[in-house]
């Protein structure tokens, strides 16, 4: 079967546009498979799949140690070789803070006296809405819990070559976004023209080029008095802009009714399929570049 | 009694109070039966994950029977409260003297965990 290339849809703040254009664009293909991987606060749902609590769901679970009080006699290994500080020693107990838990299994391995085991936790949950033109996945974190990238990795492990795959990352420049990046073809960065808007593109532009990750930037909310703000940078930095999306009510107004606006606004339809277009030939150019 | 405040810089009680406790540089430690003091680094400050865990953790090390702080996260607070460690907020206190006046005046209230730091 023909392979598909992989997207991810990246901002440096939230707020920006990620969850516009990552369903306006996978509205305006076929054969598309949406990940939303942002997992503390997902909204792709809204637009896609509204009733996806009541969809197909599985746990995304994670180890995290027990300690037999018994068996344990505060020698506080354990605690001094947790990184984290998972684990504390007071009055001769060992407090385990699962939260911060990497599960990485280390105190049980340091443990003399076999007093730690390891037990499961839900850190989140996994949804699908298989539908007619887009085979839909959300990764949704538990609340209270802070490790994201374990819920990313399990949802990653749902991609489908076989579709256009368009993964909404977490924004900003942590684990978690890189993450939902790592091992896509082709990064389009989201931005508005503002003051904040680039300081935010420009932390990610750093994370991008350390990372070597191939991308291109969409201005939303674009104005004709302010992007040259993000114009100027792009150019002095040969950063390739591949659509504006005007700053509109009426889109403003979709959005806020949970309704996307590619076939309420004239031409956009289009407009992102050629979108589509260009982000396959910069990602093949890469690919080329890659290869010499 | 030995009472912990978080501390800018190891210094003496002129020194300001630090405004965290988790990522406090500092640690005052005021032993009230002779009303001495001395500092010690905060060694989980530039921790990246669960700096209010082990700065608890350095507070029970140190056999404090009292905590004080602007703010708890709730990690912290229950890591000082395991230990028997009694927690107090500060309120308006600026230099470490201030914290151990109104603490031997019973000015201070107990603390309630707030909200965590930022990850």
């Amino acid at each position: 079967m023909k392979q598909e290339i992989s997207l991810s849809i990246l901002s440096g703040k939230g707020g920006t546009g990620k969850t516009t254009l990552a369903v306006n664009l996978a509205l305006a293909l076929d054969n598309v498979q949406l990940l939303d991987a942002d997992v503390e606060e997902p909204n792709d749902y809204i637009f896609i799949s509204p009733e996806i609590e009541k969809k197909e769901k599985e746990s995304v679970m994670r180890l995290i140690p027990e300690i037999d009080e018994d068996k344990c006699t505060a020698c506080r290994k354990c605690v001094d070789f947790c990184e984290y500080n998972a684990l504390a020693m007071m009055l001769d107990n060992v407090l385990v803070f699962e939260e911060v838990c990497h599960s990485c299994g280390g105190c049980k391995i340091v443990c003399p006296e076999n007093a730690i085991t390891e037990k499961e936790r839900e850190l989140g949950k996994l949804y699908h809405d298989n539908q007619a033109k887009i085979d839909f996945w959300q990764g949704e974190l538990n609340t209270g819990e802070e490790k994201a990238v374990p819920v990313i990795e399990k949802l990653k492990t749902k991609i489908d070559h076989s579709r256009k795959v368009i993964i909404d990352s977490p924004p900003g420049t942590t684990c978690p976004t890189i993450e939902a990046i790592t091992d896509t073809d082709f990064t389009v960065v989201v931005t508005e023209p503002s003051s904040f808007g680039l300081h935010d593109l420009k932390m990610v532009v750093e994370m991008l080029n350390e990372i070597r990750q191939p991308f291109a930037v969409v201005i939303n909310r674009a104005e004709a008095d302010s992007d040259y703000l993000i114009e100027d940078y792009c150019q002095e930095n040969e950063i390739n802009i591949l659509l504006k999306i005007p700053f509109s009510r009426k889109i403003a107004e979709l959005y806020s009714n949970g309704k996307p606006f590619l076939d309420e606004l004239e031409g956009w339809r289009a407009k992102f399929k050629e979108l589509y277009r260009e982000i396959r030939e910069e990602a093949a150019k890469d690919e080329r570049n890659n290869s010499n | 009694m030995r009472i912990i405040i978080p501390a800018v810089e190891a210094g003496d009680f002129e020194t300001e109070i630090h405004e965290n406790f988790g990522r406090a540089d500092y640690f005052a430690v005021v032993d009230s039966e002779n009303d001495e003091i001395e500092f010690i680094e905060n060694n989980a400050a530039a921790q990246s994950s669960g700096a209010g865990v082990g700065a608890a953790q350095v507070c029970a090390d140190q056999k404090a029977d009292v905590v004080t702080a602007y703010h708890f996260g709730p990690k912290a607070y229950k890591a000082l409260t395991a230990a028997g460690i009694e927690v107090l907020d500060l309120t308006d206190q600026k230099l470490i003297k201030d914290a151990y006046h109104d603490y031997q005046a019973g000015k201070l209230a107990e603390a309630e965990a707030g909200p965590g730091g930022h990850h």
